[in-house]
């Protein structure tokens, strides 16, 4: 698995610097394609790891909720790092910045529901004290 | 599979190069736009679908 991304990647980098200097919006499309393919090939390993993560959360008796949250703050994460990251490279800083504002903002939104039961136990614990 | 878009990709983009050389050389410059542009669009179709599956396969997983 990791010998096809290697080799992926390393036609990738050859292609790109062929194509860079005449025909630079080619090579970030060929950029883009090559990281799309590469996450694509690794994505069906991440089951593995979230019924693991899955199976540790229901042994510590938190709520399960919590992980499916924990997972989309990553997804946003990672998506919104890979186009700021691409838009960098193309030379794009202020669309970088936006994306990168953006990705915050909807991390922020993910995670409400958790600062909400974070204050509601905060909150149960002083009544009960 | 994976390997056969990108050297797909970077063929397109060697012969796109190639055609804007020779119609430059012949004094056709304003056709070096249309064709880029007309490359671009090749390569996009060929990207989209891949873009379209990552994606999906993403909303499946993390239920977004």
């Amino acid at each position: 698995m990791i010998l096809r991304i290697a080799g992926v990647a390393l036609v990738t980098g050859i292609s790109f610097s062929v194509l860079k200097k005449d025909r630079p919006e080619i090579a970030f499309c060929l950029e883009t394609a090559a990281g799309i393919l590469l996450l694509t090939a690794v994505l069906p390993e991440l089951d593995a790891i979230r019924s693991v993560c899955e199976g540790m959360m229901r042994g510590t008796g938190l709520e399960t909720d919590y992980l499916s949250v924990m997972g989309k703050v990553a997804a946003v994460a990672v998506l919104t790092g890979i186009s700021a990251v691409s838009c960098r490279d193309a030379g794009e800083n202020a669309l970088a910045y936006k994306i990168e504002l953006a990705g915050k903002i909807l991390i922020l939104i993910q995670a409400l529901p958790l600062f909400t039961a974070l204050t509601e136990l905060i909150g149960g614990l002083s009544e009960a004290v | 599979m994976e390997i056969d878009v990108i050297f797909k990709i970077a063929a397109v983009g060697v012969i796109v190069a190639v055609v804007n050389q020779i119609l430059s050389r012949s004094g056709r410059e304003e056709y070096t736009m249309v064709t880029t542009v007309a490359g671009l669009i090749l390569v996009m179709m060929m990207v989209i679908p891949y873009i379209s599956t990552f994606f999906s396969y993403i909303r499946s997983v993390f239920d977004l």
